[in-house]
């Protein structure tokens, strides 16, 4: 063809195949540009499913601290330990606030509480930030939380539980972005005792472990009479004799649920079982196991504990002589995968993890 | 029963609008918009839905030739051989390994601008498979580029104030960073 330039459909078609950092680059390219990529929901929506398809979807590792502020790393580079690897995230105009809570993401949205009452998306590559409705909860601490999405009908479902602790009392409600509202549950939550707060989002549904040794699911889909469904562990999993056990469950490559576990008390080893076939209790085997090869000489756990699709990655605390040192460790199955990144300020409070993406919820 | 004579007649009509002998495979022509006239396999030039539409839906005959004005002999040259070669490789059991390796090689010495031209008439030439290659093949080779490299390959003019892009720009600084710090 002669010197011509490209009609837009095609321009738009090529920018459809680049990752979302290329993208947010090329808004200042021109307002036609700037328009596409940040305000056409079709454009962003090609754009997810193509890195979707191709599995080039950037990882990226959120985390909250109450200096307070938000930055994120690169889950996908080899690297934790580069301090430039680190983003730093400003969020457009939030309320004035103590905590920032990520309560989870899904396709690139996160969903953050504020001071355990207000809550917002953000997207953190797109920097859209949308106040969600009032959940209507008493004034309480969040301590139950996860994020999903129903893809049939594009909703977005925020799960949040507020409890309070003086009286051991506590509030269930669901956020769906399709209905625009909050849905307070009447739902039988007291015989639960759960060993995190995040739930982990696979198959339309959040998981928990809970104390009692079993996976407590609870199905975003359900319209009414809500209830929560249990998931049995591995057989003999808790065979250790008289060690102490941590578990962590996560999502692992293929999108099976799994099970990382390690011994309480400096173990430098976890193992990750994965359940084959999700729901059947002997589908689950051991599938590997990663060695935290440097673990610091001092005393040392781990704290929050977020287990990927090949490798885990935990904020582990530093028992130093008079102080705690905290650190984000990445434990990969080799050896030169394991990096670690110290850091001494502030408090880390919480880690999610997130992918990059155009996508935000529509008005 | 019919004549040996009668048989023959009646094949003739079944071999289709080029009434050449049954088993000679099919060719259809077309000529660019340069002025070269090209004989395609029929099965390559099937994969091009422009191509295929034109003959097939008002049953045109193979004889017509027809005229690709928009693309220009080299382009047609290189779509022919990337459709032939995936016609080729489609039923094996390498497949996907295969054309990754012939992609690799079709691209390597090929400059953006060819790309773009590639682009357009793989778009015109309505072939699926060819236009997403070659688009991620434009994407890949920019992804790491700045701004300014892909408003002059795409023929952009800036439109933004120095405000407005410093703006812009400020609103995500980590987008900004890492670049390839190279090649017009």
């Amino acid at each position: 063809m002669a010197e011509t330039t490209l009609p837009v459909e095609l321009i738009v078609l090529i920018l459809t195949w680049l990752p979302v950092k290329s993208l947010i680059r090329f808004t200042c390219v021109s307002k036609r540009f700037h328009s596409i990529i940040l305000s056409d929901p079709n454009f962003a929506k090609s754009q997810f499913r193509v890195a979707h398809d191709r599995k080039t979807l950037a990882q990226r590792l959120l985390y909250s601290s109450t200096v307070p502020k938000l930055e994120s790393l690169d889950l996908d580079s080899p690297s934790f330990k580069h301090p430039s690897s680190v983003r730093k995230h400003k969020l457009p105009s939030a309320p004035a606030h103590d905590d920032v809570l990520p309560l989870g993401s899904c396709n690139g949205i996160v969903f953050l509480a504020f001071d355990d009452k207000i809550i917002y998306s953000w997207n953190p590559s797109t920097g859209f930030f949308k106040k969600l409705p009032d959940p209507g909860f008493s004034p309480n601490k969040i301590s139950v939380y996860g994020v999903g999405q129903l893809p049939a009908t594009d909703d977005y479902r925020v799960f949040v539980v507020s409890t309070d602790y003086a009286d051991d009392k506590n509030e269930l409600a669901m956020f769906s972005s399709r209905a625009k509202a909050w849905k307070k549950l009447e739902v039988d939550f007291d015989e639960f005792c759960f060993c995190s707060n995040q739930g982990i989002h696979l198959n339309e549904a959040l998981h928990w472990l809970d104390t009692s040794k079993e996976i407590v699911a609870f199905d975003l889909g359900q319209e009414e009479k809500h209830k929560f469904r249990k998931m049995l562990l591995p057989r003999d999993f808790n065979d250790g004799g008289g060690d102490y056990y941590e578990n962590h469950l996560g999502v692992s490559a293929g999108g099976y649920l799994s099970l990382a576990r390690n011994l309480y008390v400096c173990g430098d080893s976890v193992d990750i079982w994965v359940m084959g076939e999700y729901g059947v209790r002997d589908s689950w085997t051991k599938r590997f196991n990663l060695k935290f090869s440097h673990p610091p000489r001092q005393d040392w756990n781990f704290n929050s504990v977020l287990v990927l699709e090949t490798t885990m990655v935990a904020e582990i605390y530093v028992h130093k002589r008079h102080e705690i040192g905290r650190g984000l460790v990445k434990i990969g199955k080799k050896e030169e995968d394991t990096r670690s990144m110290y850091k001494d300020e502030g408090d880390w409070l919480n880690m999610i993890q997130y992918q990059e993406s155009l996508l935000r919820i529509e008005d | 029963m019919s004549t040996p004579a009668e048989n023959e007649a009646s094949i003739k009509q079944e071999s289709g609008p080029s009434g050449t002998v049954q088993d000679k495979p099919k060719k259809i022509v077309v000529r660019t918009g340069d002025g070269e006239v090209f004989e395609l396999k029929e099965e390559v030039a099937m994969e091009m839905e422009t191509i295929k539409t034109f003959f097939m839906e008002d049953n045109i005959s193979y004889e017509t030739v027809m005229p690709l004005t928009n693309v220009d002999s080299w382009e047609l040259v290189k779509v022919i051989e990337y459709c032939s070669k995936y016609v080729e490789l489609k039923n094996k059991e390498n497949f996907h390994k295969e054309l990754k390796a012939f992609q690799d090689e079709f691209v390597k010495s090929m400059s953006p601008k060819t790309l773009l031209s590639l682009s357009n008439v793989a778009n015109y030439l309505e072939i699926k498979y060819f236009l997403d290659f070659i688009c991620q093949a434009i994407a890949d080779h920019i992804k790491s580029k700045d701004v300014e490299y892909v408003r002059e390959l795409f023929g952009v003019e800036n439109d933004f104030t120095e405000e407005e892009y410093e703006m812009a720009k400020t609103e995500a600084p980590w987008a900004h960073e890492n670049l390839d710090k190279d090649l017009y």
